[in-house]
């Protein structure tokens, strides 16, 4: 499935394709919305492995759901997708089962979990930076992603205001960011 | 919408999404946008590299910040040896980190009613004198929690550090408390 330079397949060429049972399209489907699966995944879990395994779980349904003509709008194949990833994440124990199944059965298909590389972090860098930021950002920063603690939560250990916790939270990533770049 | 993207989500709303925090149809339009959107997508994993970078650090106890009991229960359920001084105002403290401490934390009581704005200046001897000035507190507090930044503490010997807690009040500054740290490296 060679794409000319500049030329790109909608979804929707790719969906009829896999439907057709065209292994390259599917191949080029699977890389397109792997990443995009997975980082839906990593929000949803905060787990990598877990990731993976959605984007498995995901694609294999919906290459499933092309074959058997399940997916009505092929145009809308994105959507597709995300309702599927939503119904996975939601009755993921209860359909343990049907994976197995599917996986068993496809599993081969599938080469290796695709994903966009994640943004390299210097830490000793970020934490240069971090240490530049004011004592409240920091605070907030650190309950927000060491503690997992909500807006709200923060506020009320802080005795801040929920919306004055996000506008902090927003103001100190974008000073952690510009410090990173500016330091690049 | 692919390489670039036509209608970019705005970086809060990215945050908020990461977070989870926000109303539910809101997050709901930011998910099927990044289904779509690569552009936006790759925003997002900078976002969430910037904060496994600050979890990393704060983990690490690698900079020094003020902190709460809910950073303390956490750290104990992710099984972080911390160790603490508690100390009322005008005390002082012998203290000291070892190589198996993860976090060394200042627990500094006061009463904190009434207090809109909080300083800490900090003073040690033979450093110029530091001055922290905005520090997060909840008027209903009883102690300010900081955590110490280990690479600072780990090759530190004997040293006296002296923090003072400044209330901003309309006469000017009030005192609420002196704490003094007698620090020695461990044996």
């Amino acid at each position: 499935l060679a794409e000319a330079p500049g030329v790109r397949h909608t979804d929707a060429d790719l969906a009829a394709r896999v439907a057709a049972g065209d292994r390259e399209a599917e191949a080029e489907l699977f890389r397109r919305l792997g990443p995009r699966v997975r980082l839906y995944g990593l929000r949803h879990f905060r787990d990598r492995a877990a990731a993976d395994d959605l984007v498995q779980d995901v694609m294999l349904l919906t290459f499933d759901g092309l074959r058997e003509g399940k997916v009505r709008e092929p145009e809308r194949l994105a959507s597709y997708v995300l309702g599927t990833c939503r119904r996975v994440v939601a009755a993921q124990w209860r359909e343990g089962q049907r994976r197995q199944r599917i996986l068993q059965q496809h599993r081969h298909e599938l080469t290796a979990i695709p994903s966009e590389p994640e943004p390299p972090i210097d830490l000793d860098r970020l934490a240069a930076c971090l240490a530049r930021v004011s004592e409240r950002e920091r605070t907030v920063l650190v309950l927000t992603f060491h503690s997992d603690r909500s807006a709200d939560e923060i506020a009320a250990e802080l005795g801040m205001s929920a919306g004055n916790v996000r506008v902090v939270r927003h103001r100190a990533l974008a000073r952690l960011r510009g410090c990173l770049e500016g330091a690049a | 919408v692919s390489a670039g993207c036509a209608q970019p989500i705005a970086p809060a709303v990215l945050l908020d999404y990461w977070l989870a925090d926000g109303d539910a149809s809101a997050l709901d339009a930011v998910e099927e946008h990044l289904m779509e959107c690569d552009s936006c997508g790759g925003r997002l994993r900078g976002i969430a590299a910037l904060g496994e970078g600050v979890r990393r650090l704060a983990r690490a106890g690698a900079v020094e910040v003020v902190v709460t009991a809910s950073f303390l229960a956490h750290a104990a359920r992710e099984g972080l040896r911390t160790r603490e001084y508690r100390v009322p105002p005008g005390g002082r403290v012998d203290c000291t980190v070892t190589a198996q401490d993860d976090l060394l934390i200042g627990r500094l009581l006061a009463d904190f009613s009434g207090v809109s704005r909080l300083d800490v200046v900090a003073s040690q001897e033979g450093l110029p004198e530091r001055r922290i000035p905005d520090v997060p507190i909840s008027p209903d507090a009883t102690e300010l929690i900081v955590a110490q930044a280990m690479p600072m503490m780990r090759p530190l010997g004997r040293a006296r550090l002296v923090l003072r807690l400044l209330s901003h009040e309309r006469e000017g500054e009030r005192l609420l408390g002196e704490y003094t740290f007698d620090h020695s490296a461990s044996s």
